[in-house]
């Protein structure tokens, strides 16, 4: 009788988790840069699209199989940190204060799924360096898919659209994240021709973005690049890319300055009142002098906030999506909500920071590589959270993947499963 | 010596033993106390109970080493008191003195109650180390503080420039923000004992089932 050693059940187990689960996170991430195209209108797409249906899949897949009990490999291994469950409790737990239950409800379903099945799907496809890597690629092909649809709908056919994306903030968000990954990804390659790919990706980024949010998320995400990668030519790299970036756009003009102006100035159009999303800003942290723990539910600020600006002027002119993450989370789930999102923050960006300064970039190169550009698309989502929101649906998945990413390379790399 | 330190030791025991019974007593207290507060008036309605006491069962099981689940049933019954801190934090109990009247918020006089159940417990010296699993939360904690507090100083600027906007309603967000966070520190350490978080859970189940059956 041959009898298997751990190491021999661990190793077919991985390539296993890789035949299975890397085409479906290879689906959930491409098809993230088409947003809900074709089918925007479509209630029932915005809900099941591919991304949210590959999340339930393997949810229901990796439940089914440890009910079978016929593997060794649990769900367990592969869920979050119980910082996100911890998230997801008070998020429950705040549905109990919500004027609208359907709303509510469906909004933490929607969040469970996705935060959870979103980092057991990406967990277990990126089960070795391999797979990481082809993860890396396909989200950099995602960016740059995206970036590539919102300058041809914008410049080339001389519309408003931004790509695939109906909101010039959603699509902020997930170029503000997925841009950083991809762009630190290929400039911290030794190869002249992923470093070009890099440079461009990261220039036509900025000439794409509408908006505030989406600038300082990718330059946020390049200067924390630049402060903590160890490799001294990838530092220079993002130097030279952020001029070139800079240069680029200053020759663009008015067509670029306007849409980030307009979004970036202080006053309304009427020229007397601050801008409203500023006024926003202040009656969510209003709400938390009453509210403080109970807040207004899960995705439910809209039935609350109004009773908040106390005089502050209500002007109705704050544009879909434009919202402050931060205080969204604050308001909606109260202080214990802000807290465990924070902590999931803090969990995942020091691993990150740990990773990047226990890295030997020269014995570890990819591993070097993979730790750069998940921390700086951290700090990306972190910054873009401030101008829009990581909880929308069709950005949640990005936000879900980078925090897998850091998951999956301390496990292979760190904890040394590879 | 050896029966002279043995007797000290046997002495040190008991005093731990009562000081950790009294301040257990104390934070049970506050707990009770606010809830039956809570029972009768609620300045923010609980449109469904039912959300808190399933969260509130679940507290009712001991985990025993499955140290994750330990650490969720302490989130959720952390956030179960804030709930009782936040609905006494709009009700005001007044105090006559001679001619005038002292006018405290009804979570002052719970929080006293956690506060002397906080210190008992730090006399005790029982009181396991925060693990690394917590280290972030608490950090957590200032992230949040210092992610409010910059908010608020942005639009402050802003705000006051534009419509002399105060920053009276602010004063009072970084009041309730403090109370919460003083809740937290003198009832974390609370909450590693299985048997705080049973009768605490029992404590909240009851006041749900309660408000179920009176809002019908």
């Amino acid at each position: 009788m041959i009898l298997k050693s751990d190491a021999d059940i661990a190793d077919s187990q991985t390539i296993w988790h890789q035949r299975l689960y890397l085409p479906i996170a290879a689906i959930a991430i491409a098809a993230s840069a088409f947003h809900f195209w074709p089918f925007g209108n479509s209630r029932i797409w915005r809900v099941l699209n591919l991304p949210n249906l590959a999340c339930i899949g393997v949810l229901v897949v990796q439940i089914l199989i440890s009910i079978s009990k016929k593997t060794n490999s649990p769900i367990s291994s592969s869920l979050p940190h119980v910082s996100v469950f911890a998230y997801l409790a008070v998020n429950f737990l705040s549905i109990a204060f919500a004027a609208g239950l359907f709303r509510s409800v469906s909004f933490t379903i929607k969040l469970s799924i996705v935060l959870t099945g979103g980092c057991v799907l990406f967990s277990l496809a990126a089960a070795n360096e391999r797979s990481i890597k082809t993860i890396y690629y396909l989200a950099t092909v995602a960016a740059a898919t995206s970036v590539g649809a919102c300058l041809f709908r914008r410049f080339a056919q001389a519309t408003s659209s931004f790509g695939f994306f109906e909101s010039l903030y959603k699509y902020g968000s997930y170029i503000g994240i997925l841009v950083p990954l991809g762009g630190i990804y290929l400039l911290s390659s030794r190869k002249t021709v992923e470093i070009f790919l890099g440079m461009v990706l990261i220039v036509c980024a900025y000439l794409s973005s509408g908006s505030i949010g989406a600038v300082a998320a990718i330059t946020s995400g390049l200067l924390s690049a630049l402060i903590f990668n160890r490799k001294r030519t990838a530092k220079l790299l993002v130097v030279i890319s952020l001029a070139l970036s800079t240069a680029a756009l200053l020759a663009a003009g008015p067509a670029f300055f306007k849409n980030v102006w307009d979004d970036f100035k202080l006053l309304e159009t009427d020229g007397k009142n601050l801008r409203q999303r500023y006024i926003e800003w202040q009656a969510e942290i209003n709400l938390l002098e009453s509210r403080g723990i109970t807040g207004t539910g899960p995705g439910c600020i809209n039935d609350y906030r109004s009773n908040f600006y106390y005089r502050l002027p209500k002007l109705n002119t704050l544009e879909a999506f434009d919202q402050n993450g931060w205080l969204t989370v604050a308001a909606e789930t109260g202080i214990l909500g802000l807290i465990t999102f924070c902590w999931i923050i803090i969990h995942y960006g020091g691993t990150a920071v740990t990773m990047i300064f226990n890295i030997d970039p020269v014995r570890e190169p990819f591993a070097h590589r993979f730790a750069a550009a998940a921390m700086a698309a951290l700090f990306s989502a972190c910054t873009a959270n401030l101008f829009s929101s990581v909880h929308y649906n069709g950005v949640l998945i990005v936000f879900v993947l980078v925090l897998s990413l850091i998951s999956a390379v301390n496990k292979v790399y760190i904890k040394g499963y590879r | 010596m050896r029966k002279t330190v043995s007797i000290n030791d046997q002495r040190n025991g008991i005093t731990n033993t009562v000081l950790r019974s009294v301040g257990f007593t104390f934070n049970l207290m506050a707990v009770m106390v606010s809830s039956f507060a809570t029972f009768f008036t609620r300045p923010v309605p609980i449109e469904r109970p039912l959300i808190l006491l399933l969260g509130s069962f679940l507290c009712l099981f001991n985990f025993k080493k499955l140290w994750s689940l330990v650490l969720l049933q302490k989130i959720i019954l952390l956030y179960l008191i804030c709930i009782l801190f936040n609905q006494l934090l709009l009700l005001f109990v007044r105090i006559p003195l001679g001619q005038t009247c002292l006018t405290f918020p009804a979570s002052f006089w719970a929080l006293i109650l956690l506060l002397a159940g906080f210190v008992l417990i730090k006399a005790a010296k029982i009181d396991s180390p925060i693990t690394a699993r917590e280290r972030d939360l608490f950090i957590g904690w200032a992230a949040c503080f210092g992610l409010i507090v910059s908010h608020m100083m942005l639009l402050i600027m802003m705000l006051s420039k534009f419509y002399g906007y105060g920053y009276g309603h602010n004063l009072k967000v970084i009041k309730s923000l403090y109370l919460y966070f003083s809740v937290f520190i003198f009832s974390w350490s609370q909450l590693d004992s299985v048997h705080f978080r049973q009768i605490t859970a029992a404590v909240f189940a009851a006041l749900y089932i309660c408000l179920i059956i009176v809002k019908g």
